[in-house]
This record gives C-alpha cells, sequence and structure tokens, in this order.
C-alpha cells in the first residue's frame, strides 16, 4: 500500500491532478481543499489566511517556501481563502468577502470588498459568480425563543454576487438558510452545510438559486463536491457521500477513534 | 482647616486609591473580580508588565490610602477630625492588614488561602506613609469628650474586610483547591520543532476532526493541533489509512505536486510526500519555516469558566501554551473537551464540610472587627 501511495502521488505530479469536472472547487492547486481552507495555492504562491493576516509564499523552490508578502488587518476578521481564476483570492471573513489580486511576483493587492452583516462566511466562486454564506457570530446563535425559534436569523443567508466586475461586486440575490456554514459548487449544483444537514442548490440560473432536495442524514461544516463523490466533514468525522444526479447515498464514514 | 475641604481631600483620596487598586486587578487579576469583563478585556494591555515584587503587593499598598480616607471621610461627617484621628485610624488599619497577613500564616481556614509575605505588610506601611503625608493636618483636634456613634463605621467596615477577604481570598491563591483552578501547559519549542516520524502502524485514531483536503484517492485530515491523518479512499465502502503524520499545531494543509504544506503553530512545515517510502527508517524530507504565522491565542485553550493561578500564560521563547493543568493534575490539551464545571461541584461536594467550617470562621471573624 505504500508503494501505491508514491506511485499515486509520483503519478500526480507527472500529471497535473488538475480535476476537470469542478469549475467550482479549489482546483488551482493539485487536490481540493474545502471552503474553510485556510490555506491555499494560487499562481505557484501559497496563500496563508489568519485572522489578522494574509500571507504570500514564493514556493519555486517547493521544499523552500519564502514569505514574500503580508498584509494585516485591524478591521475585519479574516476566515477562509478561496482561490479563484489565475490571480485571485476571495477571502471569507467575517464582515464579508474580500476579493484580493496577486501579482505575478505573489504580492498582494486588495481589490474590493463585498460588504455585509457581521457574520461567519465561507466563500467560493466560479465564471464571475461569487457564492457566500453567512451565519450570525457563535454568540449569536443561541438566541431562540420559547418554542425553540432562531429569534435572531437576519443574517443566516446564502448570498449570490456577480463579480464581473471585480471593483464593483452586485448583489444578485439573497437566499434565507438557516445557520449555513462550508459550501462547494460543482457544475450548476451548489452544495451547502446548514442546521438541517446538506442542501442542495440548483444554480444554473444564478440570480434565482432554487433548492432541490435537503439531506438531514448529513450534518456537515464543509463540503467537498467532485464528480460522482461529496465529502462532508463535521465535528463527528467525515462522510463520503455518493451523488448520483442529485441522489446522495452515504458510502462510509470515517469517525472519531477510527 | 475647613471641614468642608477636608472632607474633599479624604473622598478625593479614597477615590484615586479605588480606581487604582481596580485598574490594578482589571489588568492583573481579573480572575477575581466578580463580573464578566470580555466587553473591556481588549481595552487592556497585557503587555504592561510590573516587576514581580510590585505586582504582588500593590494591593496591599492602595489598600491603606483606600480604606483609611474612606475612614476618615465617615469621621469628619461626625465631627472628627485632626492628626490623632488620622493617625489612630491608621493604626488601626493597619492592625487588621498585618493581622490577616498574619492569618496566612496561621493555616486557618478561609483567612489562610492567601499567600503571606512580608512585602505585603512593607507594602502596607508605606500606604499608610502616603496616607499620613497626603492627610496630615496640624488642625483642630476634635473635642476628646465626644464618642463616636458605632454603626457609623459600618461603611468603612464592609469596605475594608470585603476589600481584605476578597483580595485575600482571590480565587486560587495558596491552597485553593478548585478543579476551576487552573494553570498553562506550555509545550516548548524543542518538542513543537523534534523530528516527525510517520506513523504507518494505523493505530492512531481520529479524535478531533479539522480540516480535509483530498487529491485523487487519498484524503487527507487534520487532526486538530496535533497531526495529519492520510487515508487511502480508493474503496470508497473501506478507507484503508495509510499513515499519520504526527504535526504538533497542525491546522491547515495544501498540497502542490506532491509537497504537503502545513501549519504548525506559528511555523510552516513542507514535507516531501514523494520521498516518503525512502524515508521509511530515517528522517521525513522536511524543511520548516520558524515563525511565520502568529502564536494561537492561549485563552481558547482554556475552560469558559475557569480561574487561572496568577495569570494564563502566554505563548513565548518558551514555547506555546496548548492548554491547562487543573488542581488534581489532569491536563487538558487543545481545548479539548472536558467537563470543568462537573469536576467542580463533584470537587465541591467533597469540600462542603471544610466550606461550612469557613464560614464559622467569617462569623466569628465578624465581630472582632467591629470593635474598630
Amino acid at each position: 500500500m505504500k508503494t501505491m501511495l508514491i506511485m499515486l502521488l509520483a503519478y500526480c505530479c507527472l500529471h497535473g491532478c488538475v480535476e476537470s469536472s469542478d469549475s467550482g472547487s479549489s482546483t488551482a492547486s493539485n487536490g481540493t481543499g474545502g471552503s474553510t481552507a485556510r490555506f491555499v495555492i494560487q499562481n505557484n504562491h501559497l496563500i496563508v489566511v489568519e485572522d489578522r493576516s494574509i500571507r504570500s509564499f514564493n514556493i519555486e523552490d517547493a521544499m523552500n517556501p519564502v514569505l514574500i508578502d503580508e498584509t494585516f488587518t485591524n478591521g475585519p476578521r479574516l476566515e477562509t481563502v478561496f482561490p479563484y481564476e489565475d490571480d485571485l483570492v476571495l477571502i471569507g471573513t467575517n464582515q464579508g468577502a474580500i476579493i484580493v489580486r496577486l501579482t505575478n511576483e505573489g504580492l498582494i493587492d486588495g481589490l474590493s470588498f463585498a460588504s455585509h452583516f457581521t457574520s461567519r462566511d465561507p466563500v467560493v466562486a466560479a465564471n464571475d459568480i461569487m457564492y457566500v454564506t453567512i451565519r450570525p457570530d457563535g454568540n449569536q446563535t443561541q438566541q431562540v425563543d420559547n418554542s425553540g425559534v432562531l429569534v435572531r436569523d437576519g443574517s443566516n443567508r446564502l448570498i449570490v454576487f456577480d463579480i464581473s466586475d471585480l471593483d464593483a461586486p452586485v448583489e444578485l440575490v439573497q437566499k434565507r438558510i438557516d445557520q449555513p456554514s462550508g459550501l462547494s459548487l460543482a457544475g450548476d449544483r451548489l452544495y451547502v452545510c446548514f442546521s438541517e444537514g446538506l442542501r442542495i442548490y440548483d444554480v444554473a440560473d444564478p440570480s434565482d438559486p432554487q433548492v432541490v432536495s435537503d439531506y438531514a442524514d448529513f450534518p456537515c461544516n464543509d463540503v467537498i463536491a467532485g464528480g460522482s463523490k461529496l465529502l462532508a466533514t463535521g465535528d463527528e468525522g467525515i462522510q463520503l457521500l455518493d451523488n448520483q444526479q442529485d441522489v446522495i447515498a452515504l458510502l462510509t464514514t470515517i469517525q472519531k477513534g477510527d | 482647616m475647613d471641614v468642608r475641604n477636608k472632607y474633599a481631600t479624604e473622598v478625593f483620596i479614597t477615590s484615586v486609591s479605588l480606581i487604582l487598586g481596580f485598574l490594578f486587578y482589571l489588568v492583573y487579576r481579573p480572575q477575581v473580580l466578580p463580573f464578566d469583563l470580555s466587553l473591556v478585556e481588549p481595552l487592556v494591555d497585557a503587555s504592561l508588565s510590573l516587576p514581580a515584587w510590585l505586582f504582588a503587593s500593590f494591593p496591599s499598598f492602595i489598600f491603606m490610602p483606600l480604606i483609611v480616607g474612606f475612614s476618615i471621610a465617615l469621621l469628619t461627617l461626625q465631627g472628627f477630625q485632626g492628626s490623632k484621628v488620622t493617625v489612630s485610624c491608621l493604626a488601626t488599619w493597619l492592625g487588621i492588614v498585618v493581622l490577616f497577613e498574619g492569618l496566612q500564616a496561621s493555616g486557618l481556614p478561609y483567612v489562610s488561602r492567601g499567600v503571606f509575605d512580608w512585602l505585603d505588610i512593607v507594602a502596607a506601611i508605606l500606604g499608610s506613609g502616603l496616607t499620613l503625608l497626603l492627610l496630615s493636618d496640624k488642625g483642630i483636634n476634635s473635642p476628646s469628650s465626644k464618642t463616636a456613634r458605632p454603626w457609623a463605621f459600618f461603611p468603612a467596615l464592609v469596605l475594608g474586610t470585603t476589600a481584605i477577604l476578597g483580595s485575600y481570598n482571590g480565587p486560587c491563591d495558596g491552597d485553593d483547591k478548585s478543579e476551576l483552578c487552573v494553570s498553562p501547559v506550555v509545550m516548548p519549542w524543542q518538542d513543537i520543532r523534534a523530528d516527525i516520524e510517520p506513523d504507518f502502524s494505523g493505530s492512531e485514531v481520529l479524535t478531533r476532526t479539522g480540516k480535509i483536503y483530498t487529491l485523487d484517492d487519498w484524503l487527507f485530515v487534520v487532526e486538530k493541533y496535533r497531526g495529519i491523518h492520510i487515508f487511502d479512499v480508493t474503496d470508497t465502502l473501506n478507507p484503508i489509512r495509510q499513515l499519520y503524520l504526527p504535526i504538533p499545531g497542525a491546522l491547515d494543509l495544501t498540497i502542490k505536486d506532491g509537497i504537503l504544506y502545513s501549519s504548525a503553530f506559528s511555523d510552516l512545515v513542507t514535507i516531501d510526500l514523494n520521498l516518503l517510502q525512502q524515508s521509511e527508517g530515517q528522517d521525513l524530507s522536511l524543511s520548516r519555516q520558524e515563525d511565520v504565522f502568529e502564536y494561537p491565542d492561549a485563552r481558547q485553550f482554556y475552560p469558559n469558566y475557569y480561574h487561572s493561578s496568577g495569570n494564563q500564560g502566554s505563548s513565548n521563547n518558551e514555547g506555546v501554551v496548548v492548554g491547562y493543568r487543573t488542581k488534581s493534575g489532569k491536563v487538558i490539551l487543545y481545548g479539548d473537551e472536558y467537563d470543568l464545571q462537573t469536576e467542580e461541584q463533584r470537587a465541591e461536594k467533597e469540600n462542603k464540610d471544610e466550606d461550612d467550617a469557613d464560614n464559622v470562621a467569617c462569623v466569628l471573624l465578624s465581630p472582632w472587627l467591629c470593635r474598630i
């Protein structure tokens, strides 16, 4: 098995390993991370976000990354980073998504800010359309009334932006969704983790996302869609899911103690 | 001197002392204060550092002008003033402070939880000197025939005893056995940066799922703050753990051309997966960029309701704060789940008898304190 691993990895190196079918996943690197990732590869640079900083490393000499740029913010708290097109990264913050351009040298060049409510929000994008999920910060999520209904759900949303003009993102639509977190885009399907499990939207028309189905059996914080497979991660472990034309079935679970 | 002016001086001294004392506790001993400080916390610059001896004895110092100023203000209200009043009031409170400090060394319950320190007494004497200087007044002494009404001292007594007992019984001082009394656990840099030995045994289990990353039929799962599991998911019904990379501080990863980049607290770790096989039995092909990221916030590893002994520690040249140790010696790392409240309740039940004895001691002490 070890030999197999090495062979596979060697194969990946030779062939680039770029997944072709999934326009929305982080395919700029060899593999795929989730929408909540803080490490991504973009344009031969390693981009890392922390709460208050963005750092860019030159990895031309792969085993010896060199820090070439860092930007600090005392405004929004940075949470996720998603590579987009050839030279952009989309940063999910607690105050909105920031679109950042990288120069050829990997220098960070702040671009535009799609602002909204204070929230947590991962972000994904493809073909000029950016999807952001926003949810209240942790301390607000507990606000339920006596009947258990969320009182403060004003900022539980999926928001779709047209980012064809990077300097001026245009909000297309907002959809109510309870406690959304990670999301993943594959073709015209958008997969979103939320309080009641996993939701599939049809985003063939991005300005009018339609709920295809909800799967309560698959609670998750983040999801990675690719081909006929889905990976859903939660606090308790990872679920490998089979996805055949919007019909999702559990293949296996890697959970605590495994 | 005019009575009104004198009164103003005393109130001023009391107020300034109170504010200074409060600020001290806000910055250095927030865990003692009886209210939630999460709102003001960001305003407090924790990097302010006093020398240790000053840190420990400042409360004793500031207590004197605070309580004596307040007592004399009450006396002035009743028409008592003058240097005699000042000196006797000072002497009384100094006596009380010394007595309590002595009791701390005595081993008696309740009052002995604080730490006896000669410097506290020295600080109290210095505080008295300062107070005397501020309040020195050669003016008229009050008529000696007049007798103060005992109830008039009640506010001063309440303030004084609360301050003394409140301070001296700060959580986690001395022998406090509360489970909520925790101390930081620091992982030294040589452990964090020790050689990473890939584990092919498959014996490491998933405990806290972090970020995931997929690469063809390989699934990388971060074990929060501890390492990275690598699964072969070729057979989707039966994923097989291939290896585990123990990387202290790992939270995020990405891969390019078979090179894995992972966070490791404030370091960036680079591992050549292509060479993993050859590395069996020898060192991993690895490089480490030190201190390119922030230290983790130590507070996130602490339980919600805790009292720390002294301070909660911070990551520095020694290492990184990775968790806490309870009084009973239990070590909880990386904010792993652990029901401290329940532990506390259990411990409280066991100590109930002792607590009853403490209450008796308090009740017994109060009448003595009233004899000012």
